[in-house]
């Protein structure tokens, strides 16, 4: 009789054990490329942490062991919490029905200020824009520019691209070696409004790595005629968790006439890390070889000697990019 | 059923007479705890009641003892008022037990142009929270919120809240506690 009572009583606890249900997933961003490290919440009356996503995007987790079987067996549903920083969070119901196991679910997650905020015509300007998974472009959004009605907005776009394009594209490289080679491309002029999430939505929409835009000015007090004040806004798309911060701002001075800029190279430097420095260097050597002009050849060696000089531990890349660069000047010199 | 003119007919129940009969001590019960709220005596309601019914048999006993000496020679409004008591104790406990059976969540749909932080929660008769859960898929706007009717009484409003929104406050029929219903919300900025 005994041997019945614990027999029935087994058969129940195992029957309650196999029912508690095993939920499953994968996250995704908005171009199918899985988002690890996404925290996954469930909750019924409360709300219980369970494992994060892995590198695939996958989280599973037996919800027997986060909630009571009498809990589960009252709950009509267990709503899934998935959040991660720069990401909206997403809430999704998992219906439980008792004796069956829940599909697995597949969860997009949009950015914030996501594409889904895109409006249609925007997304049509975008589309013959889009890139291909992997390929990691920077787009240049034409800047917002005011009170230079004298200078063409596509030649100072140009201009502009190609300042931006020295300083950001080796930078991301720096960070991002070994990886695809990163490309800027120019934008139709669209609507943004220094509307950074809306920058973020068109980004995400395009795959890119990471979207430029800003704001241009002429700036008449600075005594140097064509000088041109320019707000960039350098934003990471967050899928490109690796590089860091997924705003970065740089408030620049670039002279519409020369490359170099003390006051920009601070900024910089202070903003993004020395390699930008490099990059107005490989740029000004590019200039001078191409001139044959040895007196800035050596301006420019004597400019890599000093940042060398106050290259940090941590600048190990950079020193080795800036001895490739000063050989490079020597070779040029000793011609 | 009614008479082709449209007007209610009186002449038999319908559906909805017997339902709103059924639910009359409920409904009593729940006038009774909100007068006690009003006055300052803010207890959950199942403390309400039984304090209530503790009261109620306590001057039923009262009337059935001063009856049972001589009750043939009772007068009529004594024993008008006994059965009243007896009454008034059934109504009370029939609508304990009501609440008691009551499903201990809601389930629903909140339909919004944006549904991103979007929670629910319920409040009692005295405006507080009881419910736990209430967060709202992202996608469909489905969600489940939990609370103790047998404690809190039946919930009477459901709350809707979301980030930079005005929080909405809808009232909650009976039927909708044993049902799956539509809310909607518009976010208005505040």
């Amino acid at each position: 009789m005994l041997r019945a009572v614990l027999t029935a009583i087994g058969a129940l606890l195992a029957t309650s054990a196999a029912a508690a249900p095993l939920i499953s997933g994968t996250v995704t961003a908005h171009n199918g490329t899985p988002i690890a490290d996404v925290k996954v919440q469930a909750e019924i009356r409360s709300t219980v942490i369970a494992a994060p996503t892995d590198a695939q995007g996958r989280f599973q987790f037996d919800a027997g062991t986060l909630f009571s079987s009498t809990e589960l067996r009252n709950a009509g549903g267990l709503m899934l919490k998935l959040t991660k920083p720069g990401f909206q969070p997403v809430n999704w119901l998992v219906h439980l029905t008792p004796g069956q196991a829940p599909a697995p679910a597949t969860v997009r997650l949009d950015s914030s200020g996501g594409s889904a905020a895109l409006s249609a015509a925007d997304k049509q300007v975008l589309d013959k824009y889009v890139a291909a998974p992997g390929s990691a472009p920077l787009f240049l959004v034409p800047y917002a520019l005011t009170g230079i009605e004298s200078l063409d907005p596509k030649s100072v776009n140009e201009m502009l691209r190609a300042n931006l394009e020295r300083v950001i594209v080796t930078h991301v490289q720096a960070i991002v070696m070994g990886g695809p080679p990163v490309s800027l491309k120019l934008l139709p002029p669209m609507e943004q409004g220094g509307d950074i999430d809306r920058m973020r939505a068109y980004g995400l929409y395009l795959n890119a790595l990471g979207m430029i835009t800003g704001y241009g000015a002429v700036a008449p007090g600075h005594g140097r005629p064509g000088v041109l004040d320019v707000s960039s806004t350098f934003l990471v798309v967050p899928q490109a968790d690796s590089l860091g911060a997924p705003v970065l701002y740089v408030d620049d001075d670039v002279p519409a006439d020369r490359i170099v800029s003390p006051h920009l190279y601070q900024l910089l430097s202070k903003l993004w890390g020395r390699s930008a420095v490099l990059a107005m260097g490989v740029s000004e050597f590019g200039k001078a070889k191409a001139a044959r002009d040895k007196e800035a050849l050596q301006r420019i060696r004597n400019y890599l000697l000093t940042e060398r000089a106050g290259a940090g531990p941590s600048d190990e890349l950079l020193v080795t990019q800036l001895n490739t660069l000063i050989e490079a000047v020597d070779r040029e010199l000793a011609k | 059923m009614h008479p082709p003119d449209g007007r209610p007919g009186r002449d038999c129940m319908n559906p909805d007479d017997s339902a709103k009969l059924i639910d009359l001590p409920g409904q009593l019960l729940d006038k009774v705890v909100e007068v006690l709220a009003k006055v300052g005596i803010e207890l959950p309601a199942l403390v309400l009641q039984v304090f209530l019914l503790v009261l109620v048999l306590l001057a039923l006993f009262a009337a059935v003892r001063a009856l049972r000496s001589d009750w043939r020679h009772a007068s009529a409004p004594s024993l008008l008022g006994t059965g009243a008591l007896g009454l008034i104790a059934f109504g009370i406990l029939t609508g304990i037990l009501m609440q008691a059976t009551l499903p201990n969540r809601l389930a629903g749909r909140v339909h919004a142009q944006d549904l991103a932080g979007v929670r629910v929660e319920l409040l009692d008769f005295r405006g507080e929270s009881v419910s736990t859960g209430g967060s709202v898929d992202t996608q469909t706007g489905e969600f489940f919120t939990y609370y103790s009717p047998a404690w809190n009484g039946r919930a009477r409003t459901l709350r809707i809240s979301a980030a930079g929104c005005k929080t909405k406050d809808q009232p909650i029929a009976r039927g909708q506690l044993r049902m799956e219903s539509v809310w909607e919300f518009v976010c208005e900025k505040g």
